[in-house]
């Protein structure tokens, strides 16, 4: 692929959303709602397209030329022993696949806003902050070279910020903003610290991404503790993006902002680039096992703890956010042990599906006048039929039932976890286990919102969602039943098996990379077989609990050890032990400093100073008492004490 | 542009000669005098621009020794005339890497004062004739090459200041100002015996005779390296004495924790308009003088003290940091986190290296215009709210957009922000650092993480939340007060998203001094197989 | 011509013509205190300002005298048989003299007019003391010293008693008179000492005949501290200083502002030429007690300063402070020593009467008014007066772009060259000081007078106060800028310290 062609499909990419974060913001308030609603959804359906002009070209090109990096201009560059920094973009099947899902589920979710965002009173706000992150999470995946890579990774986080807060009355979505953007400066401390690793001690100093995959290997011997504390160093990174254990807390919060927003930033994408950012480093993760276990392992404990948690929480979309963290933990864990296609392939899947549950929600909330409690809710499937449709197939994809998304993305992943991986076998159980947790919570929260019997009289005033926010969810509900069978058959056309695969693995041979050995059919047969039993189990129980009701929900969890029930309900008590731990020491620090330190200590002793001069000047007066004979004494005293000392001690 | 014309001098007498063209304005054409003061910095801006565009950016380093660190600095402009011909003091002036880009920041700061200082401020012919001078001398402390001469401007420049804060600003001005004069004062004296001493010693340098003259000091042997013994017990060499008062001097310019306690009190007294260049600059010129002279006059004792000023630099970042968490004065969380900055831009400097070096100066620029652009915020809530108490201000964002836009793009700017232009700068120090130290970066990213906490604090504490007594029916800020804020924001995206042509001028001098303190260069594998 | 023909009609007995000539700035103005005195009976008070332009006359046309003396090197040497030194050190202290004389009369009829104290004696006495003053920068025998310092003393003693209706003005009078004597006392016993000790009266021949036995003898070296003690009175060092506070206070301000600046510069002028070139060979015993005095005076002038809140007290003791400065270039026995102290004389004179000129302005009918609440405000109804006064002020705390830095810079710089860098760290401890009591008073001009308070009439400045006013800024500007034009005249006039050379 020629490199004006991919400059000029990234600068396109890069400046239609830019254009149109700019445009609503400054001529927004004069041009009116339709404007955005027009500008907004279109910058990036034009980036949509761009995208998939990239992907065309790359399935032209030989699958070895499928990566191309261009330099767009010179950012910075400090001479000898200085630090040397050009703006540089890759267009290679990982990033152009990360742009679809980007721009693709984004026009959808940009699409579906113009009808959530309907009544609000700043659209244009609204939009140019969505533009934004579109622009940002491009930047993202697009660069090649680290420090622009951190530019846009903060960005992202920057825009999340602003759209958490975006309903800046709100004290509680302030706080949650605050907190997320903090959490991600985490993040962003840790790469920057992970960049001056590399460029201090890559043999050849720099900060491009090929120069660093292509001199890793010569640079940092095999599993040594520099290459492993840059991977793991990258890995908090990630955690904190992809809001995996210990940096996961801010991610529930981030519920506060508009539904959409969870749609795109804390389901579809932004969460995920922590994935793509393990899966782009491959190079240096392949030389760090140790690193890579602590990956799985922190994936999986994720998918386990949020599932546990999302078993018990009432609000709507933070169930659903509990999930997301449960499935990114799955592509954590994937990326971790090696298995990038299949992590990669997961998420493309789960952008589909996450993204159209989201949604759906959100039709729920909208119908409902901003109700989120899933206790006041039931019954709606017979209101609001459409939605509750394609709710049921984002379900089924979410829980792996065979033939949906999800299904043919996560068995991949876990069956992959049965040969590879730290404790093979035994993280493989503990997936088959996650299966089961997501068909429970997936359907619990399913048959409680739509079946049973409705709650409050506002089920039967609830009606069906205008089309505007209709069309986008069916879309993707079509999607997410085709999707898993699309990416994995290849899309008409295009031959071979596997495509995504096919499609991806090439950049992770790259640099001396090697893919994973395939498990034997039958060994995949097999695994397969005990994972979607997991999936079916779980959501059978949810179906028995939750809709039959007998045994009632109530009765089991009473069964459960409280404990547990607890910890679930508390989301193990995280946010209580950092405020603790975290929140609460340096404030009473800092108030210490500036009630004592600064008064008594660094003000203190300038003013002592002062006093002690005043205090000297005051014995001074006191001698000055006017008396004429006391002055002439004073005189003969000095007077003779000179003769005194000339006259012995000198001589 | 034509090399016969004495650029430097140009640029040293415009403000001076507008301030005295000042005077023949009668008092009450206010119009009149604010629209001259405009006019004479910003023909100093635009000389100053054209400098820039004219610098040299690969001087020809003249070698002076054998070793790679005798080397003269390599001054562009260069001025020289006699001044006390008898003890061999110079009117000497030059410029370099380092100083081009700080001359530019001191001419837009400047010019940004003149531009917000408010037309009805009383005495305003008096006011804009000090800040005419104040640029002066500060102009005359980047450029000035002989010492005496550069101590004759650092010191000058409290005389216009001290009037300055004394007669403009709060409640408490005067024992504010005092006290700044007061310590600054101090510390300057001791730097003042220092340079006599180093004058007295020169006398075997190249040119035989005592001279004040930078280029000869720093070749110069200097005095004899034997410590000096007090009571029996050793004290440090006599270099190493002339080097901590320098230090001292510098430090309570910058200021560096445990030397600020002047600067919260003199911030919080000053109106904005002073705080643009009182913040924006002057405080940048503390960090100069450490590059500019502690490299060049000291490369043995900067070693020898490296730690302990690293440590300062630590200690400023996160004390700072703290305070400004603690403070509930929005004025006094900018100060404070202006010397939280300010440590950062130390960390930096010594660390020693081309990249913390380079970054320093980097920074210096850019923390100047975020600053200015703070205090300028700071001032228009104040004016409109009538509180600089952070609790009783909320959600401005509802009735002013306009403020909420610039300040947000302002506080990213203040925090870091990846993409923003002070990312370029505490990037390259953070790197510098951990070049040198990687504890030190490791500690300065925690400074990071606090300014973080109390930017965005500071941000959501004024603009969110529901919409307070005090903050209610205020007025968004207005095309005037928009005019003065929207290029500052402007730049601080353009330097991030292009900050190559800072770097490319700054390279040059940064390389220089490290060369002169004879750093070794960062080792590529400081960290592997210790 | 003239000169050969007064040459050949010189009469025996009589001294050389040429010892008139080099006597004929003291001639002038012994002459104008004469015709002063008289045409002061006849003159109605109505004409007095004219009295005071008469003198003023006289002053220029010395000051003239002077500096076509400084270029007449030819002349330039010794009179009276080595007692009268007419050479470039005599000449600078002279024109630092007259010029401060010059504006003190300037200054002089608005004030006294304000003050009812206009009298013709007034200007006679200023020209007295004057003459004195040049007689004692000149003086190279111990006895013209003697004569010189009694001459101008009389004259200030009743100067200081001007106000003869004000309580305080006579007791300082007195106190001046009183403590006066007594130093003069040490003085004259101390000189006696120093002739028995040398058999010379004359600088010269003292200088010549301290070898290692005179020049370490326990007698000559009392002698010595003796007239040191005398010399420090007159220079207002600590602890021979707490005279100062309460003459400067009582007397008439026009007079505190003529005294407490020309005295020094006098007497710090005979000191030098006693000290740093006729005691010379026994620097090493008595530089330990110079320097001991000029700390003393720094830190006790500088502390007690702090305290005050009369403006003139506080000007007395930043006086006191500026001798202790002055004294560390006597302390310092090097050339550049000896230059520092006159650049800092100079700059003294400029910047000291500056300030007391303004507290002359801020006088009011029949009273001084010089206590910190008078001076608030000043800033908004005189703003050029207060800026000139912030300026002054800048200049006593040693602020470039002033004369007051390079004058303590140049004195610090001597005592490093030297080695002592302890006189230096006093030095610049002190100064620190002092910025806070400069700086404070600037700050009451500056601040608006408070609720309630009376807010202080201002009497209208007067012209020729003006021009005092615009000369003394100019002169504190033009040394610290122009540094190199009194900075080589300073150089010139050290190397005539001591007309004849060394062992000759």
């Amino acid at each position: 692929m020629s490199t004006t062609l991919a400059g000029t499909l990234a600068v396109l990419l890069f400046a239609f959303p830019l254009a149109g974060a700019l445009g609503n913001a400054l001529l927004g308030p004069r041009l009116g709602r339709r404007f955005c609603n027009i500008v907004g959804p279109g910058v990036v359906l034009a980036g949509f397209v761009c995208a998939v002009v990239a992907l065309v070209a790359l399935l032209g090109a030989h699958e070895d030329a499928r990566s191309t990096t261009v330099t767009l201009w010179s950012w910075l560059d400090l001479g000898l022993h200085g630090l040397k920094v050009n703006v540089d973009i890759t267009i290679d099947p990982l990033s152009v696949l990360m742009c679809l899902v980007i721009t693709g589920v984004g026009f959808l979710i940009h699409w579906y806003s113009v009808g959530y965002m309907g009544h609000d009173e700043s659209p244009w706000r609204f939009f140019s902050y969505m533009n934004l992150f579109i622009f940002s999470m491009l930047l993202l995946v697009l660069a090649a070279d680290l420090v622009i890579l951190i530019v846009g990774w903060a960005m992202v986080a920057l825009s999340s910020y602003l759209l958490i807060g975006y309903y800046y009355d709100r004290p509680s979505a302030v706080q949650a903003a605050r907190k997320a953007f903090i959490t991600q400066v985490v993040g962003d401390v840790a790469l920057y610290l992970a960049a001056f690793m590399i460029v201090t001690n890559l043999r050849v100093p720099s900060l491009q991404l090929p120069t660093i995959f292509a001199y890793a290997r010569d640079s940092f011997p095999q599993g040594g503790a520099l290459i492993t504390g840059i991977c793991v160093l990258l890995a908090i990174g990630a955690f904190a993006k992809s809001a995996q254990f210990p940096l996961h807390t801010w991610l529930p919060d981030a519920m506060e902002g508009p539904t959409p927003v969870s749609a795109l930033i804390h389901a579809a994408t932004m969460v995920t680039a922590g994935v793509y950012l393990i899966a782009r480093f491959h190079t240096l993760f392949d030389l760090a096992p140790i690193a890579q276990g602590v990956v799985a392992c922190v994936g999986m404990g994720t998918a386990v703890m949020a599932g546990v948690i999302a078993l018990s929480q009432i609000d709507i979309k933070r169930v659903i956010a509990y999930s997301t963290m449960s499935q990114i933990g799955l592509m954590i864990f994937a990326v971790g042990i090696g298995a990038y296609s299949a992590g990669m392939f997961h998420f493309a899947t789960h952008a589909v599906f996450k993204a159209l549950l989201f949604m759906a929600a959100g039709n729920v909330i909208h119908a409902l006048h901003d109700e989120q409690d899933i206790r006041l809710m039931g019954g709606l499937g017979l209101t609001m039929r459409a939605t509750e449709r394609c709710f049921l197939s984002g379900s089924l994809a979410l829980a792996g039932i065979p033939i949906f998304a999800g299904f043919f993305s996560k068995e991949e992943l876990l069956g992959l976890g049965w040969l590879h991986g730290p404790w093979a076998p035994t993280l493989y159980a503990v997936g088959v286990g996650v299966n089961i947790l997501t068909g429970l919570y997936t359907f619990r929260l399913f048959f409680t919102v739509f079946r049973g019997e409705p709650v409050t009289a506002r089920t039967y005033a609830a009606h069906e969602a205008p089309p505007s926010m209709l069309m986008p969810v069916v879309i993707l509900a079509i999607g997410s039943l085709v999707a898993g069978i699309a990416l994995l058959l290849g899309i008409p056309g295009v031959v071979g098996r596997f495509f995504l695969a096919d499609f991806l693995d090439p950049v992770f041979t790259a640099d001396g990379g090697r893919l994973l050995s395939e498990p034997a059919t039958s060994t995949a047969f097999l695994t397969v077989l005990v994972g979607t039993a997991g999936s079916l189990i779980g959501s059978g129980l949810a179906l028995q609990w939750w809709y039959q009701r007998k045994p009632d929900a109530q009765v089991i969890a009473a069964k459960v050890p409280r404990v547990l029930t607890q910890l679930s309900l508390h989301k193990f008590y995280f946010d209580e032990i950092y405020d603790a731990l975290l929140v609460r020491p340096p404030r009473r620090l800092a108030r210490a400093l500036r009630t004592v330190v600064e008064p008594e200590y660094a003000d203190g002793w300038v003013e002592g100073v002062g006093r002690a001069a005043a205090s000297l000047s005051e014995t001074f007066r006191m001698l000055q008492t006017g008396r004429l004979r006391d002055y002439a004494t004073g005189m003969l005293v000095a007077a003779g004490a000179f003769v005194v000392v000339l006259a012995v001690f000198v001589r | 542009m034509s090399h016969n014309i004495p650029w430097l001098t140009v640029v040293l007498v415009i403000p001076l000669g507008t301030a005295i063209l000042l005077q023949l304005v009668p008092r009450d054409q206010r119009a009149a005098i604010k629209g001259l003061t405009v006019l004479g910095t910003l023909a100093t801006a635009s000389i100053v621009a054209g400098l820039l565009v004219a610098f040299n950016q690969h001087p020809s380093i003249p070698a002076v020794g054998p070793r790679p660190q005798d080397q003269a600095i390599a001054f562009q402009f260069e001025e020289i005339h006699s001044w006390i011909a008898a003890i061999g003091a110079t009117y000497h002036l030059g410029l370099d890497g380092l100083s081009a880009w700080l001359l530019a920041l001191d001419a837009f700061v400047f010019l940004l004062g003149a531009v917000a200082v408010a037309a009805s401020t009383e005495r305003l012919k008096f006011y804009c004739g000090l800040l005419l001078v104040t640029q002066a001398a500060t102009i005359g402390v980047l450029l000035s090459v002989d010492m005496l001469l550069f101590y004759f401007f650092w010191e000058g420049m409290l005389v216009p200041l001290y009037f300055l804060l004394a007669n403009y600003g709060g409640r408490d001005r005067g024992r504010a100002t005092l006290k700044f004069i007061g310590y600054t004062v101090a510390g300057s004296l001791l730097m003042l015996l220092a340079i006599i001493y180093l004058y007295v010693h020169s006398q075997a340098s190249v040119v035989g005779h005592p001279s004040f003259d930078l280029q000869v000091l720093m070749l110069a042997p200097g005095p004899a390296q034997a410590p000096v013994t007090f009571l029996g017990l050793q004290l440090l060499t006599p270099i190493q004495f002339a080097f901590v008062a320098f230090a001292l001097a510098f430090a309570i310019k910058v200021p560096l924790v445990p030397f600020h306690s002047w600067l919260p009190d003199s911030y919080a007294n000053c109106p904005p308009a002073t705080l643009t260049f009182f913040a924006g600059i002057v405080s940048k010129l503390g960090a100069f003088g450490f590059i500019r002279y502690g490299l060049t006059l000291f490369p043995g004792p900067i070693h020898d003290f490296q730690w302990i000023l690293e440590g300062l630099a630590i200690l400023s970042i996160l004390y700072a940091a703290m305070l400004a968490l603690a403070q509930s004065d929005i004025k006094r969380i900018v100060a404070y986190s202006s010397i939280s900055h300010l440590g950062f831009i130390a960390l930096g400097i010594f660390a020693l290296n081309v990249n913390g070096i380079n970054g320093a100066i980097i920074q210096m620029v850019n923390h100047g215009i975020i600053i200015a652009a703070l205090f300028l915020v700071v001032g228009y809530v104040e004016a409109r709210v009538g509180t600089r108490d952070r609790r009783e201000i909320a959600g401005l964002e509802r009735r002013m957009p306009w403020l909420y836009a610039l300040f947000l793009v302002i506080t990213l700017a203040g925090l870091g922000m990846p993409g923003m232009n002070s990312f370029v700068g505490e990037f390259t120090i953070l790197l510098g650092a951990f070049q040198a130290n990687p504890l030190l970066a490791i500690l300065g990213f925690l400074g990071v993480l606090l300014a973080a906490w109390y930017m965005l604090r500071l941000h959501q504490g004024l603009m969110h939340e529901p919409l307070s007594k005090a903050a209610d029916g205020v007025r968004d800020i207005g095309a005037a007060e928009r005019l003065v804020l929207l290029p500052l924001a402007a730049l601080m995206i353009l330097i991030g998203v292009y900050p190559k042509p800072i770097g490319d001028i700054t390279r040059s001098g940064a390389q220089q001094y490290v060369t002169r303190a004879s750093v070794p260069p960062p080792s590529l594998s400081s960290l592997s197989n210790p | 011509m003239t000169h050969t023909l007064l040459a050949s009609i010189r009469m025996p007995g009589l001294p050389p013509t040429d010892d008139l000539l080099r006597m004929l700035p003291v001639l002038i103005l012994s002459g104008g205190f004469v015709v002063l005195l008289l045409l002061d009976l006849v003159t109605p008070p109505s004409a007095r300002t004219a009295l005071a332009a008469l003198s003023g006359l006289f002053l220029a046309v010395t000051l003239g005298a002077v500096i076509w003396g400084w270029f007449d090197t030819a002349h330039q040497g010794l009179a009276y048989y080595g007692s009268y030194a007419y050479d470039r050190f005599s000449l600078f202290v002279d024109g630092i003299i007259l010029a401060s004389a010059l504006v003190v009369v300037l200054i002089s009829p608005g004030y006294l007019n304000r003050r009812g104290l206009h009298y013709g004696e007034y200007y006679a006495l200023i020209l007295g003391a004057t003459v004195g003053m040049m007689l004692l920068a000149a003086a190279s025998s111990l006895l013209v010293i003697f004569l010189g310092i009694e001459l101008l003393s009389v004259s200030l003693y009743i100067l200081c008693g001007f106000a003869h209706t004000e309580e305080r003005s006579q007791e300082s009078a007195l106190k001046y008179l009183m403590l006066g004597g007594f130093a003069s006392g040490f003085l004259l016993y101390g000189m006696a000492l120093v002739y028995g000790e040398t058999g010379h009266t004359t600088l010269t021949g003292i200088r010549a005949s301290l070898d290692a036995v005179h020049g370490t003898d326990s007698l000559f070296l009392i002698g010595v501290g003796l007239m040191f003690v005398g010399f420090a009175f007159k220079v207002s060092a600590a602890p021979f200083h707490t005279w100062t506070p309460d003459v400067y206070q009582g007397a008439p301000t026009s007079v505190t502002t003529f005294m407490s600046v020309t005295t020094k510069v006098a007497a710090f002028a005979a000191l030098i030429r006693v000290f740093s070139a006729t005691f010379e060979g026994s620097y090493a015993k008595w530089n330990g007690i110079v320097a001991f005095v000029a700390i003393v005076s720094m830190v006790i002038g500088n502390l007690a300063a702090l305290g005050q809140t009369s403006v003139k007290r506080m000007l007395a003791y930043s006086g006191v402070a500026q001798a202790g400065y002055i004294l560390i270039g006597v302390a310092v026995q090097s050339p550049l020593g000896t230059v520092g102290a006159l650049y800092y004389l100079a700059a003294y004179a400029a910047m000291n009467i500056g300030a007391f000129a303004v507290i002359t302005m801020m006088a009011g009918r029949g009273e001084d008014l010089d206590s910190y609440d008078s001076i608030r405000g000043l800033a908004f109804r005189r703003p050029y007066v207060a800026a000139a006064m912030g300026l002054f002020l800048f200049s006593l705390g040693g602020f470039p772009p002033t004369a007051g830095f390079f004058g303590k810079f140049f004195v610090f710089s001597a005592a490093i060259q030297h080695g002592q860098i302890a006189l230096a760290l006093w030095g610049i401890a002190t100064s620190a000081i002092s910025v806070f009591y400069y700086l404070r008073i600037g700050l009451l001009m500056y601040s608006r007078p408070r609720e309630g308070e009376a807010s202080y009439e201002w009497a209208r400045t007067t012209v020729s106060g003006a021009v005092a006013l615009v000369a003394t800024t100019a002169g504190t500007l033009v040394l610290g800028i122009f540094t190199y034009l009194i900075y080589s005249a300073a150089t010139m006039a050290q190397v005539g310290t001591f007309p004849v050379p060394p062992n000759s």
